[in-house]
């Protein structure tokens, strides 16, 4: 009898703890995605309704055009309206069902099985080979797509892709950009294209990002009318294509896969490609009347050609940077102060901040890892008179040399000759490298003025005001002792600031050597 | 066999088992059971005698670890070993398991009797990332607070110091660490011992730095004041946004530690507990009532077999004498 309790027990327990570890371990079954989904479309309709009873619907979105046109004999391009309503103006609105309660999840799902079926049936009559023709719920809401998802590699609509299309239509921009005015009262004349004011569709139908005061009235409105970028896109892009293709012009993709390539241009392939012409100036002197700093001669072309859209620094809108960040600052520009706009280090945006980003490159990232950014507090004149200079032209500047007689050609580290044999360090190879390195970049030859400042990578504190009057940079041991200095608690041993320097630089540089201890030092043999 | 007897039968091996050992441990004093260390001995007589003193420290110490900077030499551990008198060897052979395979770093280790510091290798994006680990010198430590008998202090230093003539060997504390530190050994049944790092009371106390700290060799471990260590900590984020997570594991995890880390990638994935901001000893609160209770419960029968230890232990002593 008591057995038997013990070993009901025992049971109990155990049933209890694998159904917790049960719970602890299954891993909930994440939907699969598909990246390059060859024309397939996922129709789900989240945001009206929710979780779908039966799972989403896989669409063969090409499939079926070429099959209707087969059937319809129709061109691939005429066949839209089969399916997609058209506005007044004869574009293809990209919905479907036509002309239903789009928030109404009622509506909407008797729509599309009733619009789906209704085709299918009609052409099963025609004795053609169709889709399902009953509702029978398995047969599109198939239960493998419960797992699978559907994503399109975004489209990067970049300067080689506008330049082409200025090309074609001979710089008719009106084609595509236009503005908003949120004033007039007359919605049908609000939208117009209004010479010089272009800029990227990404300000008022990207509808994710925060905007300014002004844009945001505008956005507003792009977002009751659900023009996100996507459909904005699709809607310009498509139509436009395909009424060329059916008056028989050359004409542009309408397939997805076509598009949505997973393929972007670096800024080196764009090097060559005309930047779009919006009347901005090639150089520019950004000179702030009541600001206390000297002006700054600004390359604009230059910096064109580095990035790979306009919006890397004109975030907001195509205007000039003092149009909103106001000296003082203010609501317009996000009450980030002018000051602020262009030494930020914090922002993408920013003069400083993308400088600084550069300086992340494996190549500068040797010294910059250990050399702070200036920040506008403790700058001191020379660092700000690189760029404020109050003269309307670029400086020019000189390529680094090295001074070869001034420069040891190898460097031997004895210190630790008690264990290790002596470490040589191949001083003038190393300089010369990073001369190389700064002189092939334009940013770092503007920056770096003066062959000391690749002493500066690893003398770092050689222009500190008392060593500035010497000739030669401190040597490591100068201020690091060999054993631990109990006055600098914060300063590292010789050792230890071999160890960080060397070692860090050669890692942030990813260069392949020294992976082990060895490569450096050998132990002495005893 | 039915189960009393079975259980009789279990205990009988199980204690043979236990005094086999214990004689043989008592047999060679330096056997693998025991190190017989006295750094925990000697660091807290110098703290009751500093006490003595009245010298008044304004502010704890503490560590700051880089976790970004360390390279994985083990010259530490090697260090550590050497201060306080653990089994060494020389210390090539620790420099050299960075590049071993196989090698200690293959396995997560903890610190053990004889080895009060331990340095980890973890990997992130294919890269090493070694920690180093000891205790954390926690200001609300949980190892104090399950110590019934008080065999833990902490100091004005910052170091949380034992006491192994006041210890019973009950391995509280080693339940309560959060960090897995505090490691037993026994040399024999009357005098067991708790082991762990001490922050080198010591050295600090006679104005030096923590041996670990002395040989670093890669100023991955920085020592001063704790405020001057978090700023120190903080700065060097700010600094460097991209390079650290904005977190000093060590400001108020166990209720704010004596050791602080930096990092490039998060805590829980370099093995260190995920602690909030409340100490230790409330979340052990419940822990320990049952532990009392049971002490109520167990008092008894281990009061008797104390008694019965000694007495034994006392005639065999007296019998040795005699001979
Ligand atoms: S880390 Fe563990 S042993 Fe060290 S003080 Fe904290 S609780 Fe005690
Ligand atoms: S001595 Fe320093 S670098 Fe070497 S393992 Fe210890 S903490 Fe890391």
């Amino acid at each position: 009898m008591k057995r038997s309790i013990f070993i009901i027990i025992v049971f109990v327990l155990s049933g209890l703890i694998l159904v917790q570890a049960r719970n602890i371990y299954s891993v909930k079954e994440k939907p699969q995605t598909i990246k390059s989904p060859a024309n397939k479309i996922s129709i789900a309709h989240k945001e009206v309704f929710g979780s779908l009873e039966y799972g989403r619907v896989i669409f063969e979105h090409q499939k079926h055009i070429d099959s209707l046109s087969k059937v319809l004999k129709k061109s691939d391009s005429s066949i839209c309206s089969e399916c997609h309503s058209q506005n007044k103006y004869g574009d293809f609105i990209f919905d479907f069902p036509k002309d239903v309660d789009r928030k109404n999840p009622e509506s909407l799902k008797n729509a599309y099985h009733k619009e789906c079926l209704k085709c299918h049936q009609k052409l099963n009559i025609q004795k053609q080979k169709s889709g399902p023709t009953i509702l029978s719920c398995r047969d599109c809401h198939k239960k493998d797509y419960e797992k699978t998802e559907i994503k399109y590699s975004v489209f990067e609509f970049d300067f080689a892709l506008h330049d082409k299309h200025v090309k074609k239509h001979n710089k008719d921009c009106s084609l595509c950009h236009h503005i908003y005015d949120v004033e007039e009262k007359n919605k049908e004349l609000a939208l117009f294209y209004e010479k010089g004011t272009e800029q990227s569709c990404h300000y008022c139908h990207d509808l994710n990002q925060k905007r300014g005061p002004e844009l945001s009235k505008i956005v507003k409105i792009a977002k009751e009318r659900d023009l996100n970028m996507e459909r904005a896109c699709h809607t310009l892009c498509l139509n436009c294509h395909l009424s060329n293709k059916e008056q028989g012009k050359q004409a542009g993709p309408v397939v997805c896969s076509k598009c949505h390539t997973e393929k972007y241009k670096t800024v080196e392939d764009l090097k060559d490609i005309p930047r779009p012409e919006r009347e901005q100036p090639q150089k520019a002197f950004i000179n702030i009347e009541d600001a206390k700093m000297k002006g700054v001669a600004f390359d604009h072309s230059f910096h064109e050609k580095n990035n790979k859209t306009c919006r890397e620094c004109h975030h907001e809108t195509l205007r000039a940077c003092k149009d909103c960040h106001t000296v003082k600052g203010d609501e317009k520009g996000g009450f980030v102060n002018l000051l602020t706009a262009y030494h930020s280090l914090n922002s993408k945006n920013s003069c400083q901040g993308c400088h600084r980003t550069a300086m992340n490159k494996n190549d500068c990232y040797g010294c910059h890892y250990f050399i702070s950014p200036v920040t506008t507090e403790i700058a001191n004149k020379e660092v700000c008179k690189r760029c404020h200079t109050g003269k309307k032209e670029i400086e020019k500047v000189s390529l680094l040399t090295i001074p070869s007689e001034r420069v040891k050609k190898a460097v031997v580290i004895k210190h630790i000759e008690k264990e290790f044999e002596a470490t040589k360090m191949p001083h003038y190879k190393m300089i010369q490298k990073l001369t190389d390195v700064s002189n092939q970049s334009k940013l770092a030859t503007y920056f770096h003025r003066d062959i000391t400042t690749i002493c500066r990578g690893c003398h770092h504190k050689s222009k500190q005001d008392a060593e500035a009057k010497k000739d030669n940079p401190p040597i490591c041991v100068s201020c690091h002792s060999v054993s631990f200095d109990s006055n600098a608690l914060g300063r590292p041993r010789l050792e230890s600031a071999y160890h960080t320097m060397c070692i860090k630089c050669h890692e942030n540089m990813k260069l392949e050597k020294p992976k082990k201890c060895t490569e450096c030092h050998e132990r002495k043999k005893n | 066999m039915n189960r009393r007897e079975f259980f009789k039968r279990s205990l009988t091996i199980a204690g043979s088992l236990l005094i086999a050992r214990n004689s043989n441990a008592s047999d060679q004093p330096l056997s693998v059971y025991s190190t017989q260390n006295k750094a925990n001995k000697k660091n807290w007589e110098k703290f009751e005698e500093l006490k003595k003193t009245n010298s008044q420290i304004d502010e704890s110490y503490a560590v700051l670890v880089d976790i970004t900077k360390c390279i994985g030499c083990r010259r530490c551990e090697w260090a550590c070993n050497e201060w306080n008198k653990n089994p060494n060897r020389p210390v090539k052979e620790f420099e050299a398991s960075k590049d071993e395979k196989p090698s200690v770093f293959d396995r997560v280790r903890r610190t053990h009797a004889g080895e009060f510091t331990v340095v980890n290798r973890f990997h992130s994006k294919n890269k090493p990332v070694y920690v180093k680990k000891q205790c954390m010198h926690c200001a609300e430590a949980a190892c104090l607070n399950a110590c019934f008998v008080d065999a833990f202090k902490k100091t004005p230093q910052g170091a949380v110091l034992y006491n192994p003539s006041l210890c019973v060997g009950c391995r509280y504390c080693m339940i309560a660490c959060p960090f897995d530190i505090p490691a037993y050994e026994y040399y024999n049944a009357l005098t067991p011992q708790i082991t762990k790092c001490t922050m080198c009371f010591d050295r600090v106390t006679d104005g030096k730095v923590p041996a670990c700290v002395e040989s670093c060799t890669s100023d991955a471990l920085i020592f001063g004041k704790r405020s001057e260590m978090l700023k120190l900590a903080y700065n060097t984020i700010n600094k460097n946004p991209e390079r650290y997570i904005n977190h000093v594991y060590g400001e108020h995890e166990a209720g704010g530690t004596n050791w602080l880390y930096i990092s490039q990638i998060p805590f829980e994935k370099l093995g260190f507990p995920e602690l909030d901001k409340t100490p230790i000893p409330a979340h052990s609160k419940s822990f320990l009532f049952t532990v009392k209770v049971l002490e109520v419960v167990a008092a008894a029968p281990l009061v008797w077999g104390a008694y019965y230890m000694i007495s034994k232990n006392r005639s065999k002593k007296e019998g040795k004498k005699d001979e």
